[in-house]
């Protein structure tokens, strides 16, 4: 069994009135690919941001490679410059992602942060860019990018730092499609079984694509867990939890069908 | 209201840089200390947003329209020094990109909208709301009041250093080098515009914002109301007995105002035609400037403007007390009959809205 | 001054509207080739920010006008067309500060005089403001303010205040869009005056709300509460050429101005 990256025990966390997170257990395990299913308020952008530690949970345990995850740990440089390198997020809004006035400075975030000396920023930097295809952009300021270059410089302002994790956040949502598949391909193309990926979607398609796990969550709390071929056809356990929903619609002929709407997905 | 380059003396542009400096570091460690990585996209945030909403075009009561500055939007939901630095930033931004203002004027025009405008509104706003609860009536009027006065203090400030320029900086031949109008006819001009129209603009957003933030997002309104009672019932209108030790204070804070300019040495300047043509008048000018002789006539334009300035305000003094103090005081007096004339006005607004149409907008 | 029937919304909408136009035309001018835009930032800022310092202090005419004439001979060097200054400028200039002047004409001693100096001063100094900003892309500009000992979190906050500017005005004409289109008829005084207060407070609570995201995004990718730039571009020959002809022609003004 492989070493395990994140392991949560019980976790609870509370935002205002409402009860994010609900006695959460949860282990992810080095080199996997996670898919956290759920729908809007399920939670699961909650949960990437305690993997984050963005939240710092109210009760129970969060272990990153067998280090406690709680503010006190964050207030050492150390620890927390180790952390922020090791772990990367790419949000949902690239406009929440993407506060730097270029392309360029964007990349260089990051390392800057971190310290690293000025010649070795540079020089990842260039790599980077020309890895995603992105060099003609350094000098553009993010509102002149189009929503597919926008989501490619989000996930290279991450990746700059070579995190061994990657938590993404409904990394295809308002996506076109052409922008939808370039992303889903680098995420295929990351998988070299080192790096740990955890997305959180809606989207059961890329679930089924890229996971080797998928984890269900229903109001903040774990609904299953399983294998994504399996849980994907388990249209009870879905609309249960209101991933899909029950679809009306008529045909020319007059005659109306309803089933369940999904897109049965065939590789 | 944004000063243009060359209208003040490089001296006076040192001078307010040299003014504005220790407010922008006092004000940045404070906000570093208290929120600490939170900072610096919040600053960054509200001064785009100060930046946009300088550019909306406000309705005012009477038909016109009129443009706000927001600085007591800022001062009340972040606090005086988050105020001071977001304003600023928004100054810097339209003066070096957009040329709206001078980038010698830089420190000049942060000084008076940015610094002394943050921590007027948020001193007026504090005092008038005091531990009224966060949906009280009495924050709205509180949050008009800090507007209106505000940007008549900061207008009252660019008026000062304007009208300071041809008194202190003339070349060889005597003509004013930057801007050409003594301080009896800069602080009229500017704060005529002021106490009506962009005065009202600012009174407008101000207390129309606290109104729907009171609804729809009170705890915006938390980070300056420390004392207030948390309770969940709406005050009723505040009557006039309560609140009048407030406008005793609020009083007392104008009286203030002509303070500063009557230490900027205002006596320079303020003679009459008579004093120009009477033999201790000349003396005394002469001393005053150093050792110049005045012109033998009164200059054309003095005369002619101090008849348009005879009534109703001779030099704001009435004619049996010459003293400018005094006239300053009345000035200021009547900018105070004009806020609570608006105030009461604004509380009616809200009384009709409460009763008429009965909800949010 | 008086209200148009166009609403606020609609009015409002027009002034963005101008505003993300001008920053369209500024960035665009400074992508483009040309004398200025060839100069390294930080010694252009430095340089022009010498002359406007020099503009000011001149006690002497002449000075000012040969600045102004320099500048458009620059201008026109740098690929920026006079019209383009002179609407974006020049008119302004003239307008604001001529009205302001043209009483002291009347009312000042040597009120003419006086009034020259005015309009020359604001003119020239809008008109070297302009081509610095229309030469030099904002981040670049930015990072040339760090030259000057400016703070790197002051720089950091107003870079990240451009880039919110876009968003922002989005967001704003949206919200502003959508109002007009469903109010129908004339709104009163009072009524617009809600709204401008509505839409100030719709704008405001989200602009708070993405500023605690932005932080998130911050504090993941390692963000402790310093800044940091990165100048990614070395200074070269031509670059203090240049910044020297801007110190001796702010030398030659000081000079003859004094």
């Amino acid at each position: 069994m492989a070493d395990a990256v994140f392991e949560l025990k019980q976790v609870r966390y509370r935002y205002r009135d409402v009860i994010a997170l609900d006695d959460l257990n949860l282990r992810v395990e080095e080199g996997s690919r996670t898919a956290l299913l759920g729908a809007n308020g399920s939670g699961k952008s909650t949960l990437l941001r305690i993997l984050d530690a963005l939240y710092f949970a109210d009760t129970g345990s969060v272990r990153f490679r067998g280090r406690e995850l709680d503010e006190r740990a964050f207030e050492s440089d150390e620890f927390a410059f180790d952390f922020r390198r090791r772990v990367g997020l790419v949000f949902q809004s690239p406009d929440v992602q993407l506060f730097n006035p270029t392309v360029f400075d964007e990349l260089a975030f990051g390392p800057l942060q971190l310290r690293w000396p000025r010649d070795e920023i540079v020089d990842r930097v260039e790599s980077v860019m020309e890895r995603f295809e992105i060099a003609h952009l350094r000098d553009r300021p993010p509102h002149r990018l189009s929503g597919g270059e926008k989501k490619r410089v989000a996930v290279a302002s991450v990746l700059v730092l070579d995190p061994e994790v990657l938590l993404l956040d409904e990394p295809t949502a308002a996506l076109d499609p052409r922008s939808e598949s370039q992303i889903i391909n680098l995420l295929a193309s990351l998988g070299d079984g080192k790096r740990t990926i955890v997305i959180a979607t809606h989207d059961l398609n890329l679930a089924f694509d890229i996971a080797d796990r998928c984890v269900l969550l229903d109001r903040g709390r774990l609904a299953a867990t399983g294998d994504p071929r399996e849980i994907v056809r388990d249209t009870e356990l879905l609309g249960r939890v209101n991933l899909i929903h029950e679809h009306l619609h008529r045909h020319a002929s007059g005659i109306v069908h309803s089933h369940p709407h999904r897109h049965p997905h065939e590789h | 209201m944004h000063i243009p380059d060359g209208y003040l003396s490089p001296a006076t542009c040192a001078t307010m840089y040299g003014a504005s400096a220790p407010f922008w570091y006092a004000a940045l460690a404070r906000m570093k200390r208290t929120l600490h990585t939170q900072t610096t996209p919040l600053l960054a945030v509200f001064s785009a947003l100060s930046f946009i909403v300088m550019m909306f075009n406000l309705p005012l009561p009477g038909g016109t329209t009129g443009h706000a500055v927001g600085v007591a939007t800022a001062a009340i939901v972040l606090g005086p020094w988050g105020a001071i630095l977001s304003i600023s930033m928004a100054l810097v931004i339209q003066a070096l990109l957009f040329g709206d203002g001078g980038i010698t004027a830089i420190g000049a025009n942060c000084f008076n909208m940015a610094i002394a405008g943050a921590l007027v509104a948020y001193a007026v706003y504090r005092l008038i709301s005091g531990r009224s609860a966060i949906a009280a009536h009495r924050r709205v009027i509180a949050a008009g009041a800090a507007g209106y006065i505000a940007i008549n203090v900061s207008a009252l400030l660019a008026a000062i250093e304007f009208g300071l320029q041809p008194m202190l900086f003339h070349d060889a031949m005597g003509a004013p080098l930057y801007a050409p109008y003594p301080l009896h006819i800069a602080i009229p001009a500017m704060m005529i515009g002021h106490l009506t129209i962009a005065g009202l603009a600012e009174t407008v957003l101000a207390a129309g914002v606290v109104a729907y933030l009171q609804k729809a997002d009170p705890e915006l309104l938390e980070a300056t109301a420390p004392a207030a009672a948390r309770s969940r019932v709406t005050e009723a209108g505040a009557t006039w007995r309560r609140t009048r030790p407030l406008w005793v204070s609020l009083g007392v804070l104008l009286a203030l105002t002509p303070v500063g300019i009557v230490t900027a040495g205002s006596a320079w300047g303020e003679w009459s035609p008579a004093d120009f043509s009477n033999e201790t008048g000349r003396r005394q000018i002469a001393r005053a400037s150093g050792r110049v002789e005045p012109p033998a006539a009164v200059p054309h334009g003095l005369r002619r403007l101090s008849d348009v300035w005879t009534s109703p305000m001779p030099r704001y003094s009435a004619p049996f007390l010459r003293s400018p103090a005094f006239g300053y005081l009345l000035s200021a007096m009547t900018g105070a009959g004009l806020i609570i004339l608006a105030s009461v006005f604004f509380s009616w607004l809200q009384r009709r809205a409460r009763d008429g149409a009965g909800g949010v907008p | 001054m008086s209200r148009t029937s166009a609403g606020f919304a609609e009015r409002s909408i027009h002034s963005l509207l101008d505003a993300v136009d001008y920053a369209a035309q500024a960035e665009k001018r400074a992508e483009s080739a040309g004398l200025l835009q060839g100069m390294d930032a930080r010694l252009k800022l430095a340089g022009v920010l010498l002359v406007i310092i020099a503009v000011v202090a001149s006690r002497a005419l002449v000075p000012i006008a040969a600045v102004l004439g320099a500048s458009i001979l620059l201008a026109i060097g740098s690929g920026i067309r006079v019209r383009a200054i002179a609407t974006a400028v020049w008119v302004p200039a003239l307008l604001f500060t001529g009205v302001i002047a043209l009483p002291s004409v009347f009312l000042v001693q040597h009120g003419a005089r006086s009034a020259a100096f005015l309009l020359s001063r604001s003119v020239t100094c809008a008109t070297l403001s302009a081509l610095l900003v229309f030469s030099t892309p904002w981040p670049a500009l930015l990072k040339g303010l760090r030259a000057l000992r400016v703070p790197a979190i002051a720089v950091t906050i107003l870079g990240m205040t451009y880039r919110y500017l876009f968003s922002i005005l989005d967001v704003a004409r949206d919200m502003l869009e959508s109002r007009r289109s469903r109010t129908v008829g004339i709104l009163t005084g009072g009524e617009e005056r809600r709204m401008a207060a509505a839409a100030a407070g719709v704008l405001l609570s989200r602009s708070v709300l993405l500023s605690r995201e932005v932080h998130f995004a911050m504090l993941s990718r390692g963000f402790r509460g310093d800044a940091f730039t990165l100048e990614n571009r070395p200074i070269l020959s031509h670059d203090w050429l240049y910044f020297a002809g801007f110190a001796v022609a702010a030398a030659s003004v000081f000079w003859f101005g004094r």
